[in-house]
C-alpha cells in the first residue's frame, strides 16, 4: 500500500472525508492522496453557434481553474499539519476514475463520502460510494456525510 | 480503547471481512467485536414459521458457530487483539448499525451476507454503508 487516497467533491461534505484520510495517512505513516474527479466535457449536441460552444468553454475552464486551485489549497493545508499530500484532479466518469486510480496508485485505502452534494441529493444518494464498492479490488472506506 | 466491529453471518464474503478487520485491530491496538446477528428469516423466511423469539437452542446453535468460526479462523489467540463475540437479535444490517455507535470502524464483506444470490453488493453491506454512523470499511471478494 503506497498512499491513502481521498475521493473528495470539494463541497464542505467532504470535510469528514479529508478529515477520516487524513488520521489514517498520519497513523500508518503514508503519503495522501487528494483526488477530485472533474466532470467529463459537456456534449454540445444541438449547439452548432460558435458563440455558445465558446461561452461554455471558457466557463468550464474557469471552473477547473478554480476546482484545481481549491485542491491545491487544501493539500497545502494538510502538509502544514506534516502530512506528504498530492493533489490529484482528473477529468472523467466518477467511479471509473476512482477505480482506476486506486489500481494505479496502489491505494491502501480509498476513502470516501457516503453521499456526495448537490440539488439531486435525492436521486443521487450514494451512486458513486455504491459504485465504486460495487468495482473494487480493494477494501474501500465508506466514511458517514450526512445531509444538511 | 478503539473498536472495531464486523458482521459475521459464516458466508465466505464475511470470513474474508472477518480476517481483514482481525488485522486491522491487531494493527491498531483495538478491541475486534464480532457480531452476528439473529433475526426471523435467518430461521425461516415464510412467517408463520420464522415469527418470534429466537429459542434457546437456535441461539446456542449460532454461538456455537460463532465460537466455532473465530478457532477456525484463527481469531481470539493470544497474539490476536482482544475479542468480543455476541450474538445480537434483530436484521444484521440494523444490529451491525447500532453496535458500531461509538466504535472506529465498521467492517462487512462486500458479499454474501444474508444477500440474494447474485447481487453484487449484498443488501446488508448497502444499508450499514448507507445508515452507519462511523467509517465502514467493505471488503471485496476476490477477483474469480
Amino acid at each position: 500500500m503506497r498512499t491513502v487516497l481521498a475521493c473528495i467533491d470539494l463541497s464542505p461534505a467532504s470535510r469528514p472525508v479529508v478529515d477520516a484520510a487524513a488520521t489514517l495517512a498520519a497513523a500508518f505513516g503514508l503519503p495522501l492522496t487528494l483526488l477530485h474527479v472533474a466532470g467529463e466535457e459537456p456534449e454540445l449536441a444541438g449547439y452548432d453557434k460558435d458563440a455558445v460552444a465558446t461561452f461554455t468553454r471558457d466557463d468550464r475552464a474557469r471552473q477547473l481553474l478554480d476546482e484545481h486551485q481549491d485542491l491545491g489549497q487544501r493539500a497545502d493545508e494538510l502538509e502544514a499539519e506534516g502530512l506528504v499530500v498530492t493533489p490529484l484532479l482528473v477529468m472523467g466518469s466518477t467511479v471509473e476514475t476512482i477505480l482506476d486510480q486506486a489500481r494505479r496508485l496502489d491505494a491502501g485505502w480509498v476513502v470516501l463520502g457516503s453521499h456526495g452534494h448537490g440539488g439531486l441529493h435525492h436521486l443521487l444518494l450514494g451512486s458513486v460510494s455504491e459504485g465504486v464498492v460495487r468495482g473494487a479490488d480493494r477494501p474501500i472506506t465508506v466514511v458517514p456525510v450526512r445531509p444538511d | 480503547m478503539g473498536e472495531i466491529v464486523v458482521g459475521i453471518d459464516g458466508s465466505e464474503g464475511s470470513l474474508l471481512a472477518l480476517r481483514w478487520a482481525a488485522r486491522e485491530a491487531r494493527l491498531r491496538g483495538a478491541r475486534l467485536r464480532v457480531l452476528t446477528a439473529w433475526h426471523t428469516s435467518a430461521v425461516s423466511s415464510i412467517p408463520a414459521f420464522g415469527v418470534g423469539e429466537p429459542t434457546d437452542e437456535v441461539l446456542a446453535e449460532l454461538r456455537r458457530g460463532l465460537d466455532q468460526t473465530l478457532v477456525d479462523e484463527g481469531v481470539g489467540g493470544d497474539a490476536g487483539p482482544e475479542v468480543v463475540a455476541e450474538v445480537v437479535a434483530g436484521h444484521p444490517a440494523g444490529a451491525l448499525v447500532e453496535a458500531a455507535d461509538g466504535a472506529d470502524l465498521i467492517v462487512v464483506g462486500a458479499r454474501g451476507h444474508g444477500g440474494v444470490a447474485g447481487l453484487v453488493l449484498g443488501s446488508v453491506s448497502q444499508h450499514v454503508v448507507h445508515h452507519a454512523p462511523v467509517p465502514v470499511v467493505v471488503v471485496p471478494a476476490p477477483a474469480p
